[in-house]
């Protein structure tokens, strides 16, 4: 068993390091970071420009590059999150929570190196993870039943209820609303349109990643007109010295960021989850976990790190249901599949064994891009920095600029563009109301996956409601959820007698 | 009334050299290929291997451009609505004859406002069961599906996809009650069919191919009229179920290049015989061969009246097996 390991990490290496690998990695990373940084252009626009070069490579190299492409546009979409508001990967939208308060407090290049360094550890974890476990990662798809994912996501949707720190019914109004934009589209089931108004553009729904920049990038923009108070730029804050976190910061930064990467690992070889997902668990984990949740929102480190190595480490481990069950997680996995297809490789378990020099030679091809990235973004995050430096007046007119090209390139849809207006306007409001846009993120992403599962549930019980509590998995979250509601509950009523007393 | 018939005819001669003018300088500017469906599927990777040949041998670029969006039907509307010069053109799969059964608010006519250049491909499909059940071959998974009405359920990859539409027309054609239940896509239905979840369900062969040589999942049966080769021995499905009442059942996919309604005849022509040529290519014989795809290259003309003869069909099958969006 170590010997096949052994041979396999060495046959991937092999593949990993050669110069086509090398170079195809560095292409690869590079058109990602600078794709991911540019806000709305995603992995997807710059994974289908390529595609068709890849007619033209081996497959293992085709992959190589698109897959650098994959992970570098995370590790890019975290830096215009943490520096602008401006979140050009759905799964970076987290990184805007306290990223972006650090940089208006000044500690941008902080946050930039403590994300680029639990990105960094987070991946190589989802690697190791890959290597020694991929055979039981593919089994654990197969334990769960539609009534399983069900029972977690609500689960996750309840413990993270509260994940606002301030008012509990402002967190579940946005919740509740999250859902609801989360279902616009066409239904699953009977495939009715709802609240798609007639309008075809929104029969897939809203995509996430316009949501995400009105809500956060364009309501900042709307917020500063008026109060243009550039942050200081001495040239003293470029200095390397000071990009460093705290020593304090630093040791608080571990446990977080190995929190994430187990998220990240576990809910990136779900299938048909991913990244996004597991950044917005890992935030409501952290401030789970936090003595001082009321940082939150307001640049706490373990906010910006936990969720930046968890959806990292899925990243790496997403690549498992992708290739042995053929499942994409992501628009830009289902390129990846394209690939393979092109080249008459089908996606099965086999994949492992019968191609191991395209399997493992991947996979260490992941972790050659990832110290690539380590290596390229270190010394780039004093020049993003000096973006912050730029005048507001020319500043915001080609960040607007930029996210129009960007949203309108992924579907080539002006629409798109409409529904980041109209969410810039709404993310305004939100400001202006004090009501907290994580709760409505997380209904958004968790909302129709929650519906799918449930319905998926009912119709194969035929009605049933005994699935949920009857099959281990639920039935466990189920539990939990009853334990941790019954206690809160308890706990209300003791506090307000309490307090009757008191008066 | 003899000026209004001068003016007509004037029209008519003025559009005619138009056209005339366009067909002989045709291709003067980048040609469009719209798939109206997300990059990384059958259609958009037919776009793109033909896109990459076509641009050198037309002397213009030819672009794939992406437009998804409510099951190809945003796209489709983009180029039945583009000027039918040739330069916007479109590729689309086989749901694009399911689509009018479905949509009563469909912004086009599938069939009058289009003109079909050519059927490029024909996709084999496969039927695939859960390897739970103690069933092997077509004949066992029926008379294990006959003895448990109502408690058996086959996949698809969306309700109104096509693989929703052969499961319903199998299962109806069969005498089974089986559950629907649909997925968000095919690869989606891949962990509960495995884990026998869900019992049957319709694949394409790269889909599923993995899944079938590694005993994931059990083939039934091949869907098509023929036999496929790389499983010679799986029977198809007329085959295997002709005493079933599948003896007509066939089942596949296809993707088509299309222009607007009104692009000149000639140009038509051109573009067929253009890629009719491409798909003669050893090479791209073998790329469609190693997705599942066998080449059919259709002319115009044909590949007209395969759009209407499975338009025919399917809208007959979904009225009868009541499928419906909304």
């Amino acid at each position: 068993m170590q010997d096949q390991i052994l041979e396999n990490i060495l046959l991937g290496l092999s593949v990993a390091i050669s110069p086509s690998g090398l170079f195809y990695c560095l292409i690869g990373v590079v058109l990602g970071t600078i794709t991911g940084i540019i806000p709305g252009i995603g992995a997807l626009a710059a994974v289908s420009l390529l595609f068709p070069i890849t007619f033209h490579l081996a497959p293992t190299e085709a992959l190589i590059m698109l897959a650098g492409i994959y992970y570098g546009t995370t590790y890019g979409g975290s830096t215009a999150s943490i520096l602008l508001n401006l979140p050009g990967t759905p799964s970076s939208a987290v990184a805007c929570l306290d990223g972006y308060p650090m940089a208006q407090k000044g500690r941008g290049g902080v946050a930039l190196f403590m994300t680029t360094i639990a990105s960094f550890v987070g991946g190589s974890i989802g690697i190791l993870v890959l290597i020694f476990l991929a055979p039981m990662i593919i089994s654990v798809a197969f334990m769960f039943a539609p009534a399983d994912y069900f029972s977690l996501i609500l689960l996750g949707l309840i413990m993270t209820a509260t994940i606002s720190g301030g008012s509990v019914v402002k967190a579940l109004i946005m919740s509740v609303f999250g859902i609801l934009l989360g279902v616009v589209g066409l239904d699953v089931y009977y495939g009715s349109p709802r609240y798609t108004f007639g309008i075809l553009h929104l029969y897939e729904g809203i995509s996430l990643v316009a949501l995400a920049i009105g809500l956060f990038g364009i309501a900042e923009v709307i917020a500063s007109i008026g109060k243009m108070v550039p942050v200081e730029m001495s040239r003293d804050k470029l200095r390397m010295r000071n990009m460093l976190p705290s020593r304090e910061e630093g040791r608080g930064s571990i446990a977080p960021i190995l929190r994430g990467a187990g998220i990240g690992t576990i809910l990136g070889a779900l299938p048909g989850t991913g990244g996004t997902i597991a950044s917005y668990i890992s935030y409501a984990v952290e401030r789970r976990f936090s003595r001082t949740p009321d940082h939150f929102g307001k640049g706490a480190m373990e906010g910006l790190v936990g969720p930046e190595s968890s959806n990292n480490a899925a990243d790496q481990t997403a690549f498992i249901p992708t290739l042995t069950l053929g499942i994409p997680g992501t628009a830009t996995m289902a390129i990846m599949l394209g690939v393979l297809m092109i080249h008459g490789i089908n996606p099965g378990p086999r994949l492992v064994v019968e191609q191991p020099a395209l399997f493992w030679g991947l996979i260490m091809s992941f972790w050659i891009g990832n110290l690539l990235l380590l290596i390229i973004n270190i010394p780039m995050i004093g020049i993003w920095v000096r973006i912050l430096a730029v005048p507001y007046k020319i500043l915001y007119p080609s960040i607007l600029a930029f996210v129009c090209v960007g949203i309108y390139s992924i579907n080539n849809s002006v629409f798109d563009i409409l529904v980041v207006v109209a969410f810039g306007v709404v993310g305004y409001g939100t400001k202006l109301l004090g009501l907290p846009l994580p709760p409505l993120l997380l209904g958004f992403v968790l909302g129709p996956m929650l519906e799918e599962h449930f319905r998926r549930a009912m119709l194969l019980s035929q009605g049933s409601f005994e699935v949920f509590v009857t099959r281990p998995i639920s039935g466990a979250a189920v539990l939990i959820m009853a334990v941790a509601l019954l206690y809160a509950m308890v706990r209300f009523v003791l506090s307000n007698s309490e307090k009757n007393r008191t008066i | 009334m003899s000026k209004k018939l001068l003016g007509g005819i004037a029209i008519a001669a003025v559009t005619l050299m138009g056209t005339m003018a366009v067909a002989r300088d045709y291709p003067s500017q980048t040609i469009r290929l719209i798939v109206p469906y997300a990059p990384g599927g059958q259609g958009d990777i037919t776009a793109r291997l033909l896109a990459d040949r076509l641009t050198p041998r037309l002397g213009q670029t030819v672009i794939v451009e992406n437009r998804p969006g409510a099951n190809g039907v945003l796209g489709t509307d983009v180029v039945v609505k583009s000027d039918p010069d040739g330069h916007t053109l479109g590729l689309v799969v086989a749901s694009h004859v399911l689509q009018r059964g479905l949509m009563a608010n469909l912004p086009y006519d599938p069939i009058e406002d289009v003109a079909p250049v050519t059927l490029t491909t024909r996709t084999e499909m496969v039927l695939t069961a859960t390897t739970t059940l103690p069933v092997n071959t077509l004949p066992e998974f029926i008379e294990y599906a006959q003895e448990r009405p109502g408690q058996l359920a086959y996949k698809s990859a969306g309700q109104g996809s096509n693989t929703h539409l052969f499961g319903a027309w199998f299962a109806d054609a069969a005498g089974l009650d089986m559950i629907h239940i649909p997925y968000s896509g095919s690869g989606a239905s891949h962990p509960d069919i495995i884990a026998g979840v869900v019992h049957l369900g319709f694949d394409t062969v790269p889909s599923a191919g993995g899944l079938i040589d590694d005993e994931q999942l059990s083939l039934l049966a091949a869907a098509g009229t023929e036999r496929m080769n790389r499983w010679p021995d799986a029977p198809t499905i007329a085959e295997a179920g002709a005493e079933y009442g599948l003896a007509e059942f066939s089942a596949g996919s296809w993707a088509a290049v299309i222009a607007p309604a009104g692009t000149p005849e000639d140009i038509l022509n051109m573009l067929y015989e253009e890629i009719a040529d491409i798909l003669e290519d050893p090479e791209v014989i073998e790329r469609f061969a190693s997705m599942g795809a066998v080449i059919a290259a259709n002319t115009p003309k044909e590949t007209a009246a395969i759009f209407r003869e499975e338009e025919a069909l399917y809208t007959d099958l979904i009225q009868r097996l009541d499928i419906n969006l909304e």
